[in-house]
C-alpha cells in the first residue's frame, strides 16, 4: 500500500514536466516543492511536538547561502556544498534546540523569532559575504548544465528530495517517534514517565526541521541562481507556518497540501500586493475557525460523512469482569526474596518553605501490595512525584532494586521497570488507544536504522500492535482499540492507562488513584486486574482514597499526615490506629 | 424552616459522576456539618451548590427559589457565599484589597458601608487590622483562612459555605476558626462546614452528615454521630 503509494508519487513526479502545457507550471511545482520541504520540518516540530518556532526563515536562510556562498564564491561543487549548507543548518538548530530546552512556548517562539531577525540582519549587512540586499549574483543553477531542460531536471532533483523527505515524515508519524512527539507535547512530565527522553527528543525534533529548513533552502538558492537577503525575512517564516496550518496541523500529507494551496494563492494574489496581507489572514482566520484540522481535515470529514461505518463508543458491549488467564501478559520476573524492591531513607522535600515530606523512610517488599495513605495535604502527591523522579527530594536517598536512583532522571527510572499512572488520566487525545498502549513499549530501532527497515517492511509496527491488542485483551477492550480516549466511558479510560503502564514491562507499578472515578463493578473489575498482577509477581504501591479498596487490597499500609509516617502495617491493625483515626477525622478539641 | 434544601443531586464531570442523590435540609441560622474522608465528594457539593459545576439531576431551592438555571455570580449576589478549599487569596494584593474584592463590586455599596463592614471584620480577626496593607501572599496559613472568611463576611451572605477551613493548619488555630464560625451561627447567619476533621467539625456543629464515596452515609444530631462508631468506619474502611 504504502510501497504503490510511493510508485504512483515517482511516476508523477518522472512524467509530470513531460505532460505540462509550459515551463510555467513547472516552475510553479518547483515553488511548491520547496515550501512543501521546509514545511513538513516544521509540521513535526509544531504540530507533533507542540513548538512553535518563528524563525525558520534563519534555517533556511543558512541553507541557502551556506551552498551559495561556497559554490560562487569558493566555487564548490553542488555536491559538496549541499551536506556543508546541511550541517550549519543543523548546528543552529541543535543550538535553538538547547534554548528551546529552557524557554517553552510562547516564550520559545519569541527566541526563534529573534534568531530569525538576526540572521535576517546578517545577511543584509554582511555584504562582503552575502551581497546584502543586492544579492549574490551568478549562484550556480542546478540544471545539470542542460539550459533547454534544466527546468525539468531541477524539477526532477527538487521533487525527488521532498519525495525522500515525506517518507521520513511519514515514517515519524506512524512509528514510535510520532507517538512520543505526541506525548511530549501533551505532558513532558508524563512522556518521562513512560521513558521517553523528553529533552533530547525536544531538541532533535528541532535538528530536523532545521535541516529540512536548510535543504528547503539549498533548493531555493540553486533554482533561480540569486540570493538576496530580503528572501529570508519574517513573513517568509510566517508563509511556512500558513501552508502547515492551512493543510493540516500534524497531519502526514497536511504540509504537502498546504504548499501546493499556498503557491496557487501566491499566484492568485500576485496582482494584488498591497491587499495580500488581507486575504492571507482572512484565509488563515477562516481555517482557524471552520476548518481547525486545516485541508487534510476538510476532506477526511467529507470522505467521513459517505461512509458512516465509523464505530461509535455507544455501541460498547457489557463487559466481562472476569479476567481470562490465557490472554495474561507475560509475567515481569522479580524473584521473591527479603530484600526489599523500593526503599525510601530519610526523605526529606520542602517547597517555598513549607515541609511537605518529611524524613519518611519506606520499605516496599516485593511482590506485594502496598498502600500510601493520608488524609488531604499529607504529601502523598509530593511523595509519588519524588519516587518517580518528577521531585528531586532535599535530602535522603532512594534504592530500586538495590540501585541508588536518587539522582536518576524519571526516564530512566522507568526503563529500570518502576511504572506509575497518573490520578488525573494522562492519555494522549490525538493517538488512538492502541496507539496510547504502544507508547508504553518503548524499544526498537534507532531512527535511521529504523526508517530503512520500515521502507522495506512494516513488521515491527506490527509486532508492537499485536503486543498492544494483547494487553488490551486482557482487559476486555480490544474492540476499542481504533477508539479515541476522548470517545471512552471514564472506567475504559483507566483501564487503557493500565494496559500502557502494563507495557512498560512493570518490576513495579505504581498506582495513583486507580479506582478514583470508578463505580463499584469497575473498581471490582480493577482489584481482580490487581491480584492477577500481583500472582505474577508485580510489586504494586498505591495511593487511593477509597479505603474499603486499600484495606482489602493491601498486604502492608504506610500512613502519612502532615509529610510525616505516622503509621504502619496491616489493613486491620492500621484501621485500630488511633493515632490514624486522629489523623483522619481529628479530635473533639481539633 | 429550610433555608437551603437540595433534593435528589446527581453532579459529575467528564464521563464521571461524583456525587449521588445528595439530599440536604438547611434550616435557617444552623450549622450544619458535612464530614468525610478525601475523595467522598466535599469540594464537589460545594461547587454544585455555588454553580460552579453544572447538575445531571436534582434540585437546589434556597429561600423558595430554585438556583439549577442561576449564573455562580448571580447566587454569591443572592446571599449564598462559598470561601473555597486552600482560600484563593490574591497574594500579590493587600489584605485590605482583598477584602474588598468581592464587596467592592456588589452595586450600590457606598464607601461609608464597605468601610463599616471592614471595620467589622477588623473587629472579628483583630490580626487583619494589623496587617491590612501588607500582601496576602505573606500571612501564614492560618491568617489567610481568616482573610478568607472575612472577605466572604463582607458580601454580608444569608449562608456561607467553607471547604475544609482546617486544611493544612495546626489545631489551635483551627479551634479559633471554629470558634468564630460558631459566633456567626449564633449571630444568625447559616453556615454549612464541609470538613474532614468529623470530630472538631461535629463538635460544634447544630446538625451533621457523613459523605462517603458521594453518597449521604450517615446524618442527625451531632452528639449521636460521634458516639457511633461506624462513623471511623466511614473513613478507614
Amino acid at each position: 500500500m504504502r510501497h504503490l503509494r510511493y510508485l504512483v508519487a515517482a511516476v508523477a513526479i518522472a512524467v509530470f514536466p513531460l505532460v505540462s502545457p509550459n515551463p510555467y507550471f513547472i516552475n510553479l511545482a518547483q515553488d511548491a516543492a520547496i515550501v512543501a520541504i521546509g514545511a513538513i520540518g516544521l509540521n513535526i516540530l509544531l504540530g507533533l511536538s507542540g513548538q512553535l518556532s518563528l524563525g525558520q526563515a534563519g534555517f533556511l536562510a543558512l541553507g541557502a547561502y551556506g551552498s551559495g556562498v561556497l559554490s560562487t564564491n569558493h566555487g564548490w561543487p553542488l555536491w559538496a556544498t549541499l551536506p556543508v549548507s546541511l550541517l550549519l543548518s543543523a548546528v543552529a538548530g541543535g543550538v535553538i534546540g538547547l534554548v528551546a530546552l529552557r524557554t517553552r512556548t510562547h516564550y520559545l517562539a519569541m527566541v526563534t523569532l529573534a534568531f530569525g531577525y538576526i540572521v535576517e540582519i546578517l545577511s543584509q549587512r554582511w555584504v562582503g559575504i552575502t551581497g546584502g540586499s543586492m544579492g549574490l549574483i551568478g549562484v550556480p543553477q542546478l540544471n545539470f548544465g542542460d539550459f533547454g531542460n534544466g527546468a525539468t531536471y531541477f524539477f526532477w532533483a527538487v521533487a525527488a528530495a521532498l519525495l525522500l523527505v515525506q517518507m521520513m515524515n511519514d515514517y515519524v508519524m506512524r512509528s514510535r517517534f510520532g507517538r512520543s512527539l505526541h506525548a511530549i507535547k501533551e505532558s513532558e512530565s508524563f512522556a518521562l514517565t513512560v521513558g521517553i527522553d523528553a529533552a533530547r527528543w525536544r531538541s532533535l525534533v528541532f535538528v530536523v526541521s532545521a535541516v529540512t529548513a536548510g535543504l528547503s533552502g539549498f533548493f531555493f538558492a540553486h533554482q533561480a541562481g540569486y540570493v538576496s537577503s530580503d528572501a529570508f525575512g519574517l513573513d517568509r517564516s510566517i508563509a511556512l507556518l500558513i501552508a502547515v496550518v492551512i493543510g493540516g496541523l500534524g497531519s502526514a500529507y497536511g504540509p504537502l497540501l498546504g504548499a501546493v494551496i499556498l503557491v496557487m494563492l501566491n499566484q492568485l494574489t500576485a496582482g494584488l500586493y498591497e491587499v495580500s496581507f488581507y486575504i492571507f489572514g482572512g484565509i488563515l482566520l477562516v481555517v482557524m475557525l471552520f476548518f481547525p484540522a486545516g485541508a487534510v481535515g476538510a476532506v477526511q470529514r467529507l470522505f467521513r460523512r459517505r461512509s458512516s461505518a465509523v464505530p461509535s463508543s455507544a455501541d460498547v458491549p457489557a463487559k466481562s469482569a472476569q479476567p481470562t488467564s490465557a490472554t495474561v501478559p507475560a509475567a515481569a520476573s522479580a524473584s521473591p526474596s527479603d530484600a526489599p524492591i523500593l526503599e525510601l531513607h530519610e526523605v526529606t522535600k520542602s517547597y517555598s518553605g513549607v515541609v511537605a515530606v518529611s524524613a519518611v523512610s519506606l520499605k516496599v517488599m516485593p511482590g506485594t501490595v502496598h498502600a500510601v495513605i493520608g488524609p488531604n495535604g499529607a504529601g502523598k502527591s509530593t511523595l509519588i512525584n519524588v519516587i518517580s523522579g518528577l521531585y528531586q527530594p532535599d535530602s535522603g536517598t532512594i534504592r530500586f532494586l538495590g540501585r541508588d536512583i536518587t539522582r536518576l532522571k524519571p526516564h530512566r527510572r522507568a526503563n529500570l521497570g518502576l511504572t506509575r499512572t497518573f490520578q488525573n488520566l494522562q492519555l494522549i487525545g490525538t493517538l488512538t488507544v492502541a496507539e496510547n498502549v504502544m507508547l508504553g513499549l518503548q524499544r526498537g530501532r534507532s531512527f535511521v536504522p529504523g526508517w530503512l527497515h520500515w521502507l522495506v517492511s512494516d513488521s515491527e509496527e506490527r509486532a508492537d500492535r499485536a503486543e498492544a491488542t494483547r494487553l488490551l485483551r486482557y482487559f476486555n477492550i480490544e474492540r476499542l482499540a481504533d477508539s479515541l480516549p476522548g470517545d471512552l466511558p471514564y472506567g475504559h479510560r483507566k483501564l487503557c492507562e493500565l494496559a500502557r503502564a502494563l507495557a512498560q514491562n512493570p518490576t513495579m507499578l505504581f498506582l495513583d488513584e486507580p479506582i478514583a472515578g470508578l463505580n463499584e463493578g469497575e473498581a471490582l473489575d480493577i482489584m481482580a486486574k490487581i491480584r492477577g498482577l500481583k500472582a505474577l509477581g508485580v510489586t504494586v504501591l498505591l495511593v487511593e482514597h477509597n479505603m474499603s479498596f486499600v484495606m482489602e487490597l493491601s498486604d502492608t499500609v504506610t500512613v502519612l499526615d502532615y509529610g510525616r509516617k505516622i503509621g504502619e502495617g496491616a489493613p486491620a491493625v492500621v484501621k485500630r490506629d488511633p493515632v490514624v483515626i486522629a489523623a483522619y477525622l481529628g479530635t473533639e478539641d481539633a | 424552616m429550610s433555608l437551603l434544601t437540595i433534593k435528589g443531586l446527581d453532579v459529575g464531570f467528564g464521563g464521571v459522576t461524583v456525587l449521588h442523590g445528595i439530599d440536604l435540609e438547611i434550616a435557617a441560622g444552623s450549622l450544619v456539618a458535612i464530614v468525610g474522608a478525601n475523595g467522598a465528594g466535599k469540594t464537589t457539593l460545594l461547587r454544585a451548590l455555588s454553580r460552579l459545576l453544572p447538575l445531571r439531576a436534582g434540585s437546589i431551592r434556597f429561600d423558595g427559589q430554585e438556583l439549577a438555571g442561576v449564573a455562580p455570580h448571580r447566587v454569591t449576589r443572592m446571599g449564598l457565599v462559598h470561601v473555597p478549599q486552600g482560600r484563593q487569596i490574591i497574594p500579590t494584593l493587600s489584605v485590605e484589597e482583598n477584602l474588598l474584592i468581592g464587596a467592592g463590586s456588589l452595586p450600590g455599596l457606598g464607601r461609608a458601608e464597605l468601610d463599616s463592614r471592614l471595620a467589622g471584620e477588623y473587629d472579628r480577626f483583630p490580626v487583619l487590622r494589623e496587617r491590612r496593607r501588607i500582601s496576602g501572599g505573606s500571612l501564614s496559613g492560618g491568617e489567610q483562612q481568616m482573610l478568607a472568611v472575612s472577605r466572604a463576611l463582607m458580601m454580608r451572605p444569608r449562608v456561607l459555605m467553607l471547604d475544609e477551613p482546617s486544611l493544612g493548619l495546626a489545631p489551635q488555630i483551627i479551634t479559633g476558626i471554629f470558634g468564630a464560625l460558631r459566633a456567626l451561627a449564633a449571630s444568625g447567619v447559616t453556615v454549612l462546614l464541609v470538613e474532614q476533621v468529623a470530630f472538631a467539625a461535629l463538635k460544634i456543629a447544630d446538625h451533621g452528615y457523613v459523605l462517603q464515596t458521594g453518597r449521604i452515609a450517615m446524618s442527625g444530631p451531632p452528639s449521636e454521630l460521634l458516639k457511633d462508631p461506624e462513623l471511623v468506619s466511614r473513613y478507614l474502611g
